[in-house]
């Protein structure tokens, strides 16, 4: 009662406080940013935030979106889902931002894509990798720019059926993103090459570090290769153990390789390592990603920027330039915006289809090389898998809803 | 397959016991129950690689060297921890020292993303250790070999200081009866802060030797301490012997259940822990 009485106050007041200061045509327009830059997304997101706030400034120092200034208000989930969801009610209540933004983690995403749609302020997820936010709970105000699990799975299929692997061992971490790449990853697999056999499938736990039992466990299939769906330190650990087991010499090894893994690991990722990627900054050749590359570096002490940064960065155009076309934040045009327009991103040319808001963004797949140009190894030969190739299907789109929504 | 997966559970049970030694240690002569032990054996691992790189980067000697600095510098940084504040709570109800060390954990947690960051780094192993020895196909990591050793010296330091040393007596007596110890004369407060610093000094170097081996970040303490707890009450908290059976157990259930049941592996150690604990409530209340 108490609670409920304290909640229509502060709504009153905030309606009160927004009313007062709306409808100025200069005011700028509001983001909301919701990240993991604590918590288990923290190693990953700094980067993001870096990223974001240097295409901030070259945004606003341009002009800014539909003539408008752009304000983003940080805002910190702790990579938990309930203190997302809270960050991004209150953003929306009392801060009344136009926009949400942000989100690492799956789960943190799910948190925040019911109150985005209760509250009909739109969520462009920049570095998030559930496909079950847009496809699944999808509704017509949440966003995705990066490649999903759906899209990862079929893209890893794709450069798997290309190489000579027959007996697969797959070791994916025990929660969401895990557990669905791998699910798709056979799915399509064995759509393309039905003669491939997974010969074991290993679940380790986030935080699990010691992966010497998994790696054994593994090697004793004798498979030609292991699909690692790890991050962070579930890869670092993965590499760096597996070296001594003789790893490499005795199977291939495919794996999710973002720039942060290259940055820590250093000069222990051997050569020959199967990686894939969502936004390594030495495989975009654009003069964009270049020059973004080159400002970064400059203003972080030469730090490179990771993958999330990369996506950071282009999400934050995608953003002002939707906002821009749409001459407005209303969410019906900024939607329709976003539909219509090709965006000139770092990582190419990228549209968004209608059917589940969902941005043809591309994977990354390569091996790894040491070379002179950076201090760390990075993938060679990278193949460059569109996501006009890995978007699920229209049926499979409309199958996963009615099952949802059941 | 069989064999080559027990040696592997056998050589993550000594990693195991080398992080739940400390804490079984503290808890068994002072009851302090220290949530902390994941935060020291995390400055250890951090200080590792930080320091190591000053000291002969890239050869054996240096690293070990570095170790045991570390286990050094921790332990002092326990002992601190146990003059200024522990001390002060050892005779108020268990909550209070509860709420202590959770607040080390965040204190410590705080100042190493202060320090460090919030990347993961990685240690680089020498190459002098980096190789392992192949017997008839089966894959001998030498770092792992060089745990094993590192573990059983650790037991047999600690099992010789407790058996044939004069403060090891006054230890095993404190353990047993607390009062009668002070009634001896004995200063029980050097006591505690021996072992605090004993621990300390375990954890230190058990982190140290996570550097090299795995990736570390500053979430690094809970996700020790858990594993920790797990060995502890499984081999009953305070008993350093049943830690061991405990670190060893839990090390082979967890291999051998990842070759024939993957994804009941951690379920399996947990039932363990769940049979173990009501055996021993049973036993108690039958006696």
């Amino acid at each position: 009662m108490h609670r409920r009485k304290l909640l229509q106050i502060s709504t009153a007041l905030a309606l009160a406080v927004g009313l007062g200061g709306a409808a100025q045509a200069a005011d700028p327009v509001k983001i909301g940013y919701v990240g993991g830059i604590s918590g288990a997304c923290g190693g990953l997101t700094h980067s993001a935030v870096k990223a974001m706030k240097i295409a901030l400034e070259e945004i606003n120092a341009a002009g800014g979106a539909a003539g408008r200034q752009v304000e983003v208000i940080w805002r910190d989930s702790k990579t938990k889902p309930d203190e997302g969801a809270k960050q991004a009610r209150d953003l929306i209540l009392t801060e009344k931002v136009d926009l949400l933004t942000g989100v690492c983690s799956s789960s943190v995403f799910m948190a925040i894509n019911p109150i985005s749609q209760q509250y009909g302020v739109p969520l462009i997820s920049a570095v998030s990798g559930t496909h079950k936010a847009t496809v699944d709970f999808g509704h017509p105000f949440v966003f995705q720019t990066q490649p999903h699990t759906l899209m990862e799975g079929k893209a890893l299929a794709e450069y798997a059926a290309q190489q000579n692997w027959n007996n697969i061992v797959t070791m994916g971490l025990d929660y969401e993103w895990g557990r669905t790449t791998v699910k798709v990853f056979t799915e399509e697999l064995a759509k393309l090459k039905p003669e491939v056999k997974i010969s074991k499938q290993l679940w380790p736990r986030i935080g699990e570090t010691n992966l010497t039992s998994y790696i054994t466990a593994a090697l004793a299939e004798e498979p030609d290769a292991i699909m690692g769906v790890l991050f962070g330190s579930g890869t670092n650990s993965l590499i760096k153990q597996g070296k001594s087991y003789g790893l490499l010499e005795r199977t291939k090894l495919l794996t999710f390789l973002s720039t942060e893994s290259y940055m820590s690991l250093g000069k222990d990722i051997p050569d020959g390592v199967h990686g894939w990627a969502r936004g390594p900054f030495y495989a975009l050749g654009s003069d964009k990603a270049k020059a973004f590359v080159e400002k970064y570096r400059n203003a972080h002490d030469g730090e490179y920027p990771n993958d999330w940064g990369m996506l950071g960065y282009d999400a934050m155009y995608i953003i002002a330039q939707g906002i821009d076309a749409a001459g407005g934040t209303d969410p019906e045009k900024f939607r329709q915006a976003l539909g219509s327009m090709t965006f000139d991103t770092m990582r190419g040319p990228l549209k968004m289809r209608m059917l589940d808001n969902t941005f043809n963004a591309p994977s990354y797949l390569g091996v790894t090389k040491m070379s002179d140009a950076y201090p760390f190894p990075t993938m060679s030969d990278v193949a460059v898998i569109s996501g006009d190739v890995t978007l699920p299907s229209e049926e499979t789109v409309k199958a996963l809803r009615a099952a949802a929504a059941k | 397959m069989l064999f080559v997966q027990v040696l592997q559970g056998v050589m993550e049970g000594i990693f195991l016991f080398l992080i739940a030694s400390g804490l079984t240690l503290i808890f068994g002569v002072s009851r302090i129950v220290n949530f902390a032990h994941g935060s020291f054996y995390m400055v250890g691992a951090f200080l590792t690689y930080q320091i190591y790189p000053w000291i002969a980067e890239g050869t054996a000697l240096g690293f070990f060297a570095t170790i045991v600095i570390c286990g050094l510098l921790v332990a002092a940084l326990g002992l601190l921890f146990e003059i200024f504040l522990l001390r002060r709570v050892y005779h108020a109800e268990e909550l209070m020292q509860l709420v202590l060390t959770l607040a080390a954990v965040l204190i410590i947690r705080d100042a190493t993303k202060f320090i460090w960051g919030l990347d993961d780094v990685t240690v680089s192993l020498p190459d002098a250790l980096a190789g392992a020895a192949v017997v008839g196909g089966t894959y001998l990591p030498t770092y792992q070999l060089v745990m094993v050793g590192v573990g059983v010296v650790v037991l047999a330091a600690v099992w010789g200081f407790l058996k044939f040393t004069h403060a090891g007596i006054i230890l095993r007596a404190a353990t047993d009866d607390r009062g009668m110890v002070a009634l001896l004369g004995i200063n029980q407060a050097h006591v505690f802060s021996s072992v605090f610093a004993i621990g300390c000094f375990l954890a230190g170097i058990a982190g140290g030797f996570a550097a090299a081996f795995e990736s570390i970040n500053y979430l690094l303490d809970t996700r020790v301490i858990v594993l920790a707890f797990i060995v502890v009450v499984i081999g009953g908290l305070g008993n350093l012997y049943g830690a061991l059976y405990a670190s060893l157990a839990v090390g082979i259930l967890k291999a051998l259940g990842l070759l024939f049941a993957p994804r009941l592996s951690m379920v399996i150690i947990f039932l363990l822990m769940a049979v173990v604990l009501l055996i021993r409530s049973l036993r108690r209340t039958t006696e």
